[in-house]
């Protein structure tokens, strides 16, 4: 495995928490100093909200898939804990059928708040493990029900829970200190999560799940570990919150307290932990205040009635406002460090390309964080592998190859029968009117679609119907047709996200080989048409894979365009001694780049051959011009390709 | 259970399955052409309630109340999309959601403020609490007029789709959006006709829905929200013939715990139906009728 941080990642998200920390320290050391209980109260009350806040963001940021259940978690959270808290008098007084080893428990704070953790890991574990199999919405519906489920539970679980009367007398132990302190080690826990490997591939599934499951990201382990952790955040939050009010029944776990934490995380910003508690502090400030109208408040002469209700439709109000101007949150994706940097950088909110920030260079003087690649200079000085070269143009078995590989859609056959092989160190050109079947079978190849019948061979393995994260972390990268890069991400992300496995190649090498220096920064969503298509390639490359697959790489670039890709993909190829397959409409390319060509038709092979051969073979000619017989229809160009 | 059971539990569970049904697909309309999920659809039933409420005070017949409060729900729907909606139109998923989740909130405290937090009594015509005997089987009348006023309306809402050049385009629209649009389909005019449609199913569903609680209260849109909700994920969300489905299952599934149920577990009939469906997405995560999505 590699280490769990991408290099300089680390040392970041501590100095972007700590920018977070030293603001709350302070209003906590202020409001302390104040001597003022209310206020006190208040703050721990925003303490406990930031803290389950930001547990929420875990998943929901990061994953990009909406949770109505954690409020579930939190309820398990704060139910654990007062059955252990509350003194045994009381607690048997309220729970006459509890088993005797609980009713003579009692624990502290510390014991409760690890138990109330670990019961929501465990439950979140179980529930996970079905979640994670659904598609986005349907995981949706899933969260909701476990909300609804939760708080049937906490109502009728009578015997532990006393129904909905509910429990009292847990002994109150979470003071400003202790929350304080609970906040900051959740933030600490969500900053270091969001910035390490784990935390960014969960990110680029959140933007687009196919292209990061082709980037080698198992989207559904990395779903379920988020899941499970903060989960555990909530039960933990759960727990100190039953230690700060006291007493309370299962409707402090059911829609009203989801829709208030979801509301801080939306206007915050889900996809950043500063957004989170940005949200928090905003709700809570605003709350504050409208509860005192809400009350009445007479200011000297002027009195204003009590406005019963007022709060609720406010916050309500105030998410619309700011979903209409922001629809990202405040935050949106950036921390609050991201954000200085930015406006230092005077990139911020420009579409210029961002200049490098600041820090870069001090990672790449840091060799030690990326223990798997050989020191700098001789890998920028492209070192190509040997192996790469001996076995040109196909000597040898294939790295890869379909035999008699067939697909079918509804009863349109899009692949019948098709063999092919990639030979190592190849340049295999794919080629084919639309609809021939070129893309499906880069998707068959890739995983994406398992075979109806024939094998997909990898290294002498059989890979048909593998996942297709198995089959990249395997070795076979791709680029897609239409584009998938992460709108969300910023290109230097992108190449970290994929750079997956130990062997992977220098992140700073393949960023210098496709000359994206000056976009490092940059959101992949913000960059022009021809940057998307090298991010693509570079994303693929950084995994130094045995076969690069490439769906036209050069669809929409002009000669000059198409020049440079082609210095580019053979420069990667020599550099990382892979076999690629490319597909493309651009003859013109592929008859300058590839040593062989396989045509397709209508979902066979029609030819296959070194290029000249190909260019004169008359089915190739009838594939693509009609037979001779019927008027010379020229090729057909509509955008949509193949049934895929 | 004897056979005569089984058929009143039939015409009980048909009569839910329809309203599920009639909610599911007017949730589904608004998603096919927007991709939303509209959470304050629910309130729509809140004001299809509310307004049958305040007729309800002229000894009105219960037929003018429906009527009344099936415009009302059917004009409010339109005018939801005009005022929250049409200004994000290209916002993402997570922030039409939210959007709609405010407005919910908003409508809600509206009618706690206006009216009362409290439930307000709803007259229904004392025929609903009689029994027909057919073929020595007692039957419910309410159950029999709210399956036939469901069925009947899915029915005609079958026919508009199949048989209107208006429905076409609907259906056209709720496969492929941006397709219908670029074949000359007026964009806005398809969303308001879909809330349009939404608002009328869930008028309908309404005042089927009050004439069985024979009150109205501000939560009240909170349950046939969430049942909607589950039968359209459950038909494949998006799927039009797949929410109808995704209704009566649900129907079904629910009449059929609450008859099987032991008493000591009956409380969790709600979280047990919830439970049977995740098992069901567990096996197709599509739903049952939707279409397969790439594979991860």
């Amino acid at each position: 495995m590699t280490r769990p941080f991408a290099p300089g990642r680390l040392r970041q998200s501590v100095a972007g928490w700590s920018m977070l920390a030293v603001p709350l320290v302070l209003v906590a050391l202020l409001v302390h100093g104040s001597g003022r209980p209310l206020a006190e109260r208040t703050l721990i009350s925003f303490f406990l909200d930031a803290a389950l806040v930001v547990g929420m963001q875990m998943f929901i940021g990061n994953s990009g898939i909406i949770s109505f259940g954690h409020v579930a978690f939190m309820g398990v959270g704060a139910y654990t804990a007062a059955l252990v808290t509350i003194p045994p008098d009381i607690k048997v007084q309220q729970l006459p059928d509890v088993p005797a080893w609980l009713g003579d428990l009692q624990l502290g704070l510390i014991p409760a708040v690890v138990l109330g953790a670990l019961m929501a890991a465990v439950i979140a574990l179980i529930v996970g493990g079905a979640l994670v199999r659904m598609r986005e919405s349907a995981m949706a519906m899933g969260t909701l029900a476990l909300l609804v489920f939760g708080y049937s539970a906490f109502s009728n679980w009578s015997s532990l829970t006393r129904g909905t009367i509910g429990l009292y007398g847990v002994p109150n132990n979470s003071t400003v200190w202790v929350t304080l302190v609970a906040l900051l080690a959740t933030l600490l826990l969500a900053r270091l999560y969001r910035s390490s490997r784990a935390g960014m591939r969960l990110q680029a599934s959140r933007e687009d799940p196919v292209a990061a499951a082709a980037s080698g990201v198992n989207v559904r382990m990395e779903r379920l570990g988020s899941w499970v952790l903060s989960a555990a955040v909530m039960g933990a939050g759960g727990a100190l919150w039953a230690q700060s009010y006291l007493a309370f029944g299962p409707d402090a776990f059911y829609f009203d307290i989801t829709f208030a934490l979801l509301a801080m995380l939306v206007i915050g910003g889900r996809a950043s932990v500063t957004g989170a508690v940005a949200g928090a502090a905003l709700i809570t400030i605003v709350t504050d205040m409208l509860t005192r109208v809400e009350q009445g408040v007479s200011l000297g002469a002027l009195s204003i009635p009590a406005v019963p209700g007022l709060v609720r439709f406010s916050i309500a109000l105030l998410i619309i406002l700011a979903l209409v101007f922001r629809p990202q949150g405040l935050f949106g994706r950036w921390e609050l460090d991201d954000v200085l940097r930015r406006v230092r950088a005077g990139g911020f909110r420009r579409g210029a390309p961002a200049p490098e920030p600041a820090e870069a260079p001090s990672v790449a003087s840091e060799p030690t964080e990326a223990p798997s690649v050989a020191p700098e200079v001789e890998v920028a000085a492209a070192a190509p592998a040997p192996a790469a070269r001996v076995g040109r143009n196909g000597d040898g078995p294939p790295v890869l190859s379909a035999e008699e590989v067939s697909k079918s859609f509804e009863g349109l056959h899009a692949l019948s029968g098709v063999s092919l092989g990639v030979g190592r160190g190849d340049v295999l050109g794919l080629i084919g009117p639309n609809g021939s079947g070129k893309t499906t079978l880069l998707n068959v190849l890739s995983g994406i679609f398992p075979p109806d019948a024939g094998r997909v061979r990898f290294l002498g393995r059989d890979i048909g119907g593998s996942t297709p994260h198995h089959i990249a972390r395997a070795g076979i990268a791709r680029t897609f047709q239409n584009i998938r890069l992460f709108p969300e991400l910023t290109v230097r992300e992108h190449i970290e996200v994929a750079a997956i496995d130990p062997g992977s190649a220098d992140v700073h090498d393949v960023i210098s080989w496709l000359g994206l220096e000056p976009v490092l920064e940059e959101l992949g969503g913000n960059l022009a048409y021809g940057v998307q298509r090298r991010v693509e390639i570079a994303r693929a490359a950084v995994r130094r894979p045995s076969v690069l697959l490439l769906d036209e790489p050069a669809a929409g670039m002009n000669e000059a365009e198409s020049d440079e890709l082609l210095r580019d993909i053979l420069a990667i190829r020599d550099r990382l001694g892979c076999s690629v397959l490319v597909v493309d409409h651009d003859l013109r390319l592929i008859m300058q780049l590839c040593e062989r060509i396989h045509v397709l038709n209508e979902g066979r092979t029609v030819a296959e051959g070194e290029p000249r051969e190909v260019a004169v073979d008359p089915a190739v000619v009838e594939a693509y011009l009609g037979t001779p017989r019927k008027d010379a229809s020229p090729p057909t160009d509509r955008e949509g390709d193949d049934a895929g | 259970m004897s056979a005569r059971e089984l058929i009143q539990q039939l015409v009980n569970a048909l009569s839910l399955g329809s309203i599920y049904a009639l909610l599911a697909l007017g949730l589904s309309v608004v998603y096919g052409v927007m991709g939303m999920l509209n959470f304050a659809f629910g309130e729509l039933v809140t004001i299809t309630g509310y307004t049958m409420y305040f007729v309800s005070g002229g000894n009105e017949s219960f037929l003018l109340m429906a009527l009344v409060g099936i415009a009302a729900s059917t004009v409010s729907s339109m005018g939801m999309e005009l005022v929250a909606f049409r200004p994000l139109r290209r916002a993402s998923f997570l922030t039409l959601l939210f959007t709609s989740f405010a407005l919910a909130q908003i409508i809600q405290n509206l009618f706690r403020q206006l009216v009362s937090p409290r439930p307000k009594g709803v007259p229904v015509p004392d025929l609903f609490n009689e029994a027909v005997t057919i073929g020595g089987i007692k039957i419910g009348v309410l159950p029999l007029i709210t399956a036939g006023v469901g069925i009947g309306s899915l029915l005609l809402l079958t026919l508009f789709f199949r048989r209107s050049s208006a429905g076409l385009a609907m259906r056209a629209a709720s496969q492929d959006f941006v397709t219908a649009r670029l074949m000359g389909i007026p964009a806005n005019r398809i969303i308001s006709l879909a809330f349009a449609i939404s608002g009328l199913l869930a008028g309908i569903a309404g005042v089927l829905w009050v004439a069985r609680l024979t009150s109205v209260s501000p939560a009240m849109g909170f349950t046939p929200l969430l049942q909607a909700f589950i039968a359209s994920v459950i038909g494949g969300l998006g799927s039009l013939t797949g929410a109808v489905a995704g209704g009566f299952f649900l129907g079904f599934l629910e009449i059929l715990l609450q008859a099987t149920l032991p008493s000591g577990l009956l409380p969790f009939a709600q979280a047990l139906t919830l439970l049977a469906i995740v098992g069901v997405l567990y096996v197709r995560p599509q739903g049952l009728l939707g279409r397969r999505a790439e594979a991860l």
